[in-house]
């Protein structure tokens, strides 16, 4: 897997762009969080990556091939960010339908689509809502749901919106760890919005970090989500505590109060 | 290997092919005439073996009742089958087959046709059929002046055209001579099976069976369509064209179906709730269990419609006098219903 995104330009109206000379390449197994504040054009990145909506200029290479988007491209899937179904599908029929794109056009899920479905939920820990309707699983059974129906095509590359947004501690380190586990086990190379740097820090490889008027930052995480960084592009103030003399290998954010 | 809920699925439909089988049978014997049902077999039987035979009740099984009855079955399955379609399409439980103004349309044209009498070309059912295609196709393109393409302009378009057509069918009403044309058309709007021929079976039928068998090959396009445009992208089907086929194939049916017995309301829209809530929301089972209970749901109606009185009641104020209590009972039932 070697993905390529080269001098992209997006913008909605003209006064004001929204991403600006995106260059970065990503390559096997490797994770990428995307961060910046609301409203920066972090779901704009994604959608214009997908081929929801088009790059102005600018294209983005896929093992070396340009792409226009990834609807016809079984190598790549997306995660949207957990939403209510209309209709009482069970998690079965949801995850099934990831493995639309290896089906011809008439055609319904055969049973070794229903045996990849039933794996992946298997692997993300939640074949036991095999039949459960997705209208009666909670936020974070939801979120894994629609992760293992992009698992169901077997991509090489993930891209995720948010998928830990709006869920508790136990449920984000959850995803968080599963997601960890699907990049080793299956080498599967991952995208993945975030609101929570402390998230970033502990999965990804790779930082994109957005600003307004088109700015941006790309690195290796631990070179790029520093308190400069972070306080430059969020505009506020925080401290990266290192937990190690506590004996804990891990490092988190501190926001400092406003009115010290 | 099937789970048990869809083994359930699959025997609650196979249970339902055989009560229109049954049901059906029944309504061929039942009604003002009465035939006894051993009568009714020896005349489908000499009928089939070509055996001419000119009795009254041969006249009343096969000119009347047998026709009648697979309109039941043909209108029945194919606004249950494109109201589940259209569902999913729309991501709304509570869309109708009718929500892009195709029975606004076919009912202008047909009153425009009792209007201007004996003289119209295409007749009362050509010109539904065109008035139906034509609104539809006014629906699609306002729609398309909206750069992005979304379900939603397609709906309120389809809100625009139908009210358009509404005002429309109101105007030929007004104008209408009260004493001949103003009745028919008024009844011809409440829907009624009374007029069934043969003719009418096979206009009927043809773009429905088609058109049905076209919403059941597309039926998992359906579900993924149902996520929404961007997620059916990024899972693989093109959103705009895959939407085109279906609403195509199911205006047909639509069409085809208020064009031989006027506007039938609500079975497009109850049958496929009440499917989804008790045999599954899957479109890969809903459709075709829409399709049977459809049929049943249609034939039973249709015979309380004609032996509930001597003077047949309009099959459209029975459809929603059985269908909405029904409905109520059923969706806000269970965990609270609707979404």
């Amino acid at each position: 897997m070697k993905l390529e995104v080269n001098n992209a330009y997006f913008k909605y109206v003209e006064a004001n762009p929204i991403l600006e000379d995106i260059n970065f390449v990503l390559e096997d197994g490797q994770f990428l969080c995307v961060l910046g504040q609301n409203g920066i054009g972090k779901t704009t990145f994604l959608k214009c990556l997908t081929g929801i909506l088009k790059w102005e200029s600018g294209h983005v290479k896929f093992n070396g091939k340009k792409i226009d988007g990834i609807s016809d491209l079984k190598e790549v899937a997306y995660v949207p960010q957990a939403h209510a179904v209309t209709f009482p599908y069970t998690a079965l029929d949801m995850v099934c339908m990831g493995r639309t794109k290896h089906m011809s056009f008439f055609a319904m899920p055969s049973k070794i689509d229903r045996k990849i479905a039933r794996d992946c939920l298997e692997q993300l820990g939640i074949a036991h809502l095999e039949n459960r309707k997705c209208s009666q699983m909670s936020g974070g059974q939801l979120q894994m749901v629609y992760i293992a129906r992009a698992l169901a095509s077997n991509p090489e590359l993930l891209i995720l919106d948010e998928p830990e947004a709006h869920l508790d501690f136990k449920n984000q380190a959850l995803i968080i760890k599963r997601l960890k586990l699907l990049v080793k086990e299956r080498k599967i190379s991952c995208i993945m919005n975030t609101h929570n740097p402390e998230n970033a820090l502990r999965i990804s490889d790779y930082i994109l970090l957005f600003g307004f008027g088109g700015e941006y930052i790309f690195g290796k995480t631990n070179e790029t989500l520093t308190e400069k960084n972070i306080n430059r592009f969020f505009d506020v103030d925080t401290k990266i505590v290192d937990l190690k003399k506590m004996g804990i290998d891990t490092k988190t954010f501190v926001m400092m109060p406003d009115d010290k | 290997m099937k789970t048990i809920e869809e083994k359930r699925a699959i025997s609650i439909i196979i249970v339902g092919l055989i009560l229109v089988v049954v049901v059906g049978f029944c309504s061929l014997f039942l009604g003002r005439y009465s035939i006894s049902p051993g009568e009714v077999i020896e005349i489908l039987i000499n009928k089939i073996l070509g055996i001419s035979q000119k009795s009254m009740a041969t006249n009343v099984v096969w000119n009347i009742r047998l026709p009648r009855l697979l309109m039941n079955i043909i209108v029945g399955a194919g606004l249950a089958c494109s109201g589940a379609a259209f569902q999913g399409i729309f991501q709304n439980r509570l869309v109708s087959p009718d929500i892009l103004g195709v029975s606004n349309g076919a009912g202008f044209g047909a009153c425009l046709a009792m209007l201007l009498g004996k003289g119209i070309p295409l007749g009362i059912t050509g010109m539904a059929f065109l008035g139906g295609m034509i609104s539809v196709f006014l629906t699609y393109t306002i729609s398309k002046m909206k750069k992005d393409n979304s379900t939603l302009s397609l709906v309120l378009s389809g809100i625009v055209v139908a009210s358009f057509f509404s005002a429309l069918i109101s105007l030929v009403k007004l104008v209408a001579d009260t004493d001949s044309v103003l009745p028919s058309i008024t009844y011809w709007l409440m829907g009624s099976f009374a007029s069934a021929t043969f003719k009418k079976v096979l206009f009927a039928g043809v773009p429905v069976v088609i058109g049905v068998l076209i919403l059941l090959l597309m039926r998992w396009k359906v579900n993924v369509l149902s996520m929404g445009d961007d997620e059916a992208y990024t899972l693989g089907i093109n959103p705009a064209k895959n939407r085109l086929i279906i609403i195509i194939a199911a205006t047909f049916i639509t069409a085809a179906c208020v064009t031989v017995t006027g506007i039938i309301g609500w079975i497009g829209m109850v049958m496929p709730n009440i499917c989804r809530e008790y045999v599954s929301a899957d479109n890969k089972i809903l459709l075709p269990a829409s399709c049977v209970l459809g049929a049943l749901f249609m034939i039973v109606v249709d015979l309380i419609a004609r032996g509930i009185s001597a003077a047949e009641i309009p099959i459209g104020i029975l459809t929603a006098i059985v269908g909405a209590p029904i409905f109520v009972l059923i969706c806000f039932k269970k965990e609270g219903g609707l979404q």
